[in-house]
């Protein structure tokens, strides 16, 4: 073994915790709504005044009057605008269901941020390799809007990007638009396809082979169903990235976002108050990994 | 004769990873490099496996169809990847469609002149077997994933 380099030196952090918000929340317009998806929407949300800069990786509590109160995660990096927050939603129950069918001009009520965030600005120097599967990518497209925006400090960059179909692909425009960015490796794949589809077909964990980067000096970023992560993280094992410089958000069902309720308790952990974003050494004995 | 820069190519396939040189010697003198325009089949179901093949650019897509439902893409693979292990094992017929969905340069074996070279030199057919199975072992991995539809 050499001697380690700078960024191994420099040891990641295991969670980037940005202050606490406030636990009442403030209510705000929806300034527009895109449908994504046949079941995924994404929502722009006024900022309310006092919300301070989130973080990549953070998420805000949406509450629709008279329906309840769910946790989203944030979509849009707070370099992009200083008045709107965008939430990219799917469709899977009541609170959901209201919060998509919502029109311009309508008012919820959000407090946020919450939780923590992806070592963007931490890894710089680093090689870094974005693994996203299904509405993963839209907690992840913040970090990797700010690894764009500053291409420069890192080394190689990575986006592999899972989807059911193609029909389930998020942020399709944004995807043509980075897929154009030099010294990006993008690549995309999906489950099923019929003969128009020209890109991947198989698992997102079939991509990892194909990019390059140092795997000692990787920092790895990785969303999806925690059954994708499983895979994904110990495809990233295999191939030598650190088990504490590869990151996950874990998005299991949480209430109060706050640390009180203990609904979302992972071993000694609470999702909402410690994460959800995990450097993978610190909650592997509690994510379904049981070969290390 | 197939020309060095050829062969230097193909020796850096993935396939030939750690295996003895010896056996990455034999089983090189038997490759061919050839490429195939898009839209070219390397296999179809049902005919007999008489090839082998490692790509080495380019991107194939494996067909499978049923009466019903028509064609299914199960998946596609790119370079550094193998296609086929049916070979290797009786009674040698493709299982699957493949076809090239892009230009694509492979390294192409004749399965005959490879059976019988790992039928004659064991540790040659041993290391060969032993990678094909690591192939299969991912592919089946891959496509247990896959029957999860994780994404859902
Ligand atoms: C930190 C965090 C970030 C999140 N970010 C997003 C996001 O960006 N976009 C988004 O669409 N959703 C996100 N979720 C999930 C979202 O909070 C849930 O889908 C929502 O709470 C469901 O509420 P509901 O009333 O619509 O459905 P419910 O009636 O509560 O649930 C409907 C179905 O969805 C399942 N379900 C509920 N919550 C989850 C969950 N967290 N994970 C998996 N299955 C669940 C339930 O088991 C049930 O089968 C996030 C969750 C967390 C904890």
């Amino acid at each position: 073994m050499g001697e380690p380099t700078a960024q191994e030196a420099a040891d990641l952090p295991a969670a980037i915790m940005p202050a606490v918000a406030p636990v009442l929340p403030s209510f705000v317009r929806v300034l527009r709504v895109r449908k994504d998806t046949h079941d995924t929407w994404t929502i722009w949300l006024e900022r309310p005044d006092g919300y301070p800069d989130h973080r990549a990786g953070q998420f805000n509590m949406l509450y629709a009057p008279g329906v309840g109160e769910v946790p989203i995660s944030i979509a849009s990096s707070a370099r992009e605008s200083r008045t709107r927050i965008a939430h990219t939603i799917r469709r899977v129950g009541a609170v959901t269901r209201r919060l998509t069918s919502l029109r311009r001009g309508e008012t919820i009520g959000l407090r946020g941020p919450y939780g923590s965030a992806w070592p963007v600005a931490e890894s710089q120097g680093a090689d870094v390799v974005v693994v996203a599967g299904g509405l993963g990518l839209a907690p992840l497209r913040p970090a990797i809007v700010e690894l764009l925006a500053r291409r420069k400090r890192y080394g190689a960059l990575a986006l592999l990007y899972g989807a059911r179909t193609p029909a389930d692909l998020l942020y399709t425009a944004e995807l043509g638009k980075w897929r154009s960015v030099l010294d990006f490796q993008l690549l995309v794949t999906v489950d099923r396809a019929d003969r128009s589809w020209h890109g991947h077909i198989g698992v997102v964990t079939t991509l990892i082979p194909a990019v390059t980067f140092d795997p000692q000096n990787t920092v790895a970023l990785v969303c999806g169903p925690e059954i994708m992560m499983r895979f994904a993280v110990r495809d990233l094992l295999d191939r030598g990235v650190p088990a504490r410089r590869i990151y996950v958000s874990l998005e299991r069902n949480l209430q109060c976002a706050v640390g009180f309720c203990g609904h979302c308790q992972l071993g000694p952990k609470f999702i909402c108050a410690d994460g959800p974003v995990f450097a993978f050494d610190e909650i592997a004995p509690y994510f379904s990994v049981r070969e290390l | 004769m197939t020309p060095p820069e050829t062969i230097q190519d193909v020796r850096s396939h993935p396939f030939f990873k750690d295996l003895p040189e010896q056996v990455v010697e034999a089983v090189l003198s038997l490759a061919k490099e050839r490429d195939y325009a898009e839209g070219a089949w390397l296999c179809r179901e049902g005919d007999p496996a008489d090839r082998f093949f490692l790509i080495l650019s380019g991107t194939v897509a494996v067909e499978l169809h049923a009466p019903h439902t028509g064609k299914r893409r199960i998946q596609t693979l790119g370079a550094g990847d193998a296609v086929g292990w049916s070979w290797l094992i009786p009674p040698h017929r493709w299982q699957f469609d493949v076809f090239t969905v892009r230009p694509t340069r492979v390294a192409e074996f004749d399965a005959q002149e490879l059976r019988k070279l790992c039928e004659s030199d064991h540790t040659v057919g041993y290391y060969v077997t032993k990678r094909l199975l690591e192939v299969v072992s991912r592919r089946l991995a891959a496509a247990r994933i896959q029957l999860m539809d994780m994404y859902a």
